[in-house]
């Protein structure tokens, strides 16, 4: 009897969640991407500044960018889902003559998490990316903490990116949004 | 359960044992630096550098895989500043065995290019 109960609660509280906040793809919203893009500006103390939103889908949004800022690397996933962790790898490693390793470039571990109901789409990202510049000449090694911020879905009104993190001293900004086509 | 630990902590050892002395190698003059124990030239009697030995490229893949490793290693314990930024733990928790989870693939190809070598 009491065992019955516990199921008959449990099922409960799933039919109450399936009601109410569900993945996207479940909700009958489809398949969903994540995006996300790193600028370097090309004149870190100069007047130029990123904004906080900016609009384009890719190419687009890449020219709107290079008035002050170069990219550094641009990343669209092979679909995405609530929990997913994303790992983004850009650096390059390179000898140097005394046979030092150098290592330049982005690593990003993201994690993703699927917020949406029945009625509306939400997204999040959050991680930690490592922005390293290391030769014979540089040790930068640079911790950057993105803390979850909600992302764009462009599937469901503007191609639009949202600024998530910028380091000052390098002129290193991260971007993202998530795109997709609605069932 | 205990002897997996074991066989766990044996095998990070051995990885760790390896980077060290990897990271101490200079392959441009063929000679192992800073490492007291192995501070042996490579070189032959002339001074000139020793030719090139066939594992060289192993060599290079392997000290490349490791220094990745380390980072990644390294990584791991910035992990936590993100729940002081505001994450849920368990998306932490999640994002860590992630991390653990390729830190290992990582391990793995490092031993598998030690063992051809």
């Amino acid at each position: 009897m009491r065992t019955r109960n516990i199921f008959g609660l449990a099922l409960g509280v799933l039919m109450v969640w399936m009601a109410g906040i569900a993945p996207a793809l479940a909700a009958g919203h489809g398949i969903r991407f994540l995006n996300f893009a790193a600028f370097q500006k090309n004149n870190p103390q100069g007047k130029w500044d990123y904004d906080a939103l900016v609009l384009g889908r890719f190419s687009s949004f890449i020219s709107n960018m290079e008035a002050g800022s170069h990219i550094l690397l641009l990343s669209h996933t092979a679909d995405i889902k609530d929990g997913d962790v994303v790992n983004i790898q850009t650096d390059v490693l390179r000898a140097d003559k005394g046979g030092k390793l150098g290592d330049s470039g982005i690593n990003c571990q993201l994690s993703f998490e699927d917020r949406s109901t029945k009625q509306t789409t939400s997204f999040a990202v959050g991680g930690l990316c490592t922005i390293l510049e290391i030769t014979s000449t540089k040790d930068l090694s640079l911790k950057a903490i993105i803390p979850p911020a909600s992302v764009p879905d462009t599937a469901q009104g503007e191609d639009v990116w949202v600024q998530l993190y910028e380091d000052p001293k390098t002129g290193i900004a991260f971007y993202a949004n998530v795109s997709g086509k609605e069932q | 359960m205990g002897g997996e630990l074991v066989r766990r902590l044996l095998k990070f050892m051995a990885i760790f044992l390896a980077a060290w002395m990897l990271g101490m190698l200079s392959p441009a003059t063929g000679t192992v630096t800073s490492f007291p124990v192995l501070a042996m030239p490579v070189a032959d009697a002339a001074g000139a550098a020793a030719p090139v030995p066939a594992g060289s490229d192993k060599m290079a893949q392997i000290t490349l895989i490791i220094k990745k490793l380390r980072e990644s290693m390294a990584s791991l314990k910035d992990l936590d500043a993100l729940e002081k930024a505001g994450m849920p733990k368990k998306d932490v928790d999640r994002m860590r065995r992630a991390l653990e989870q390729k830190n290992q693939e990582m391990i793995n190809q490092a031993i598998a290019e030690i063992r051809s070598l």
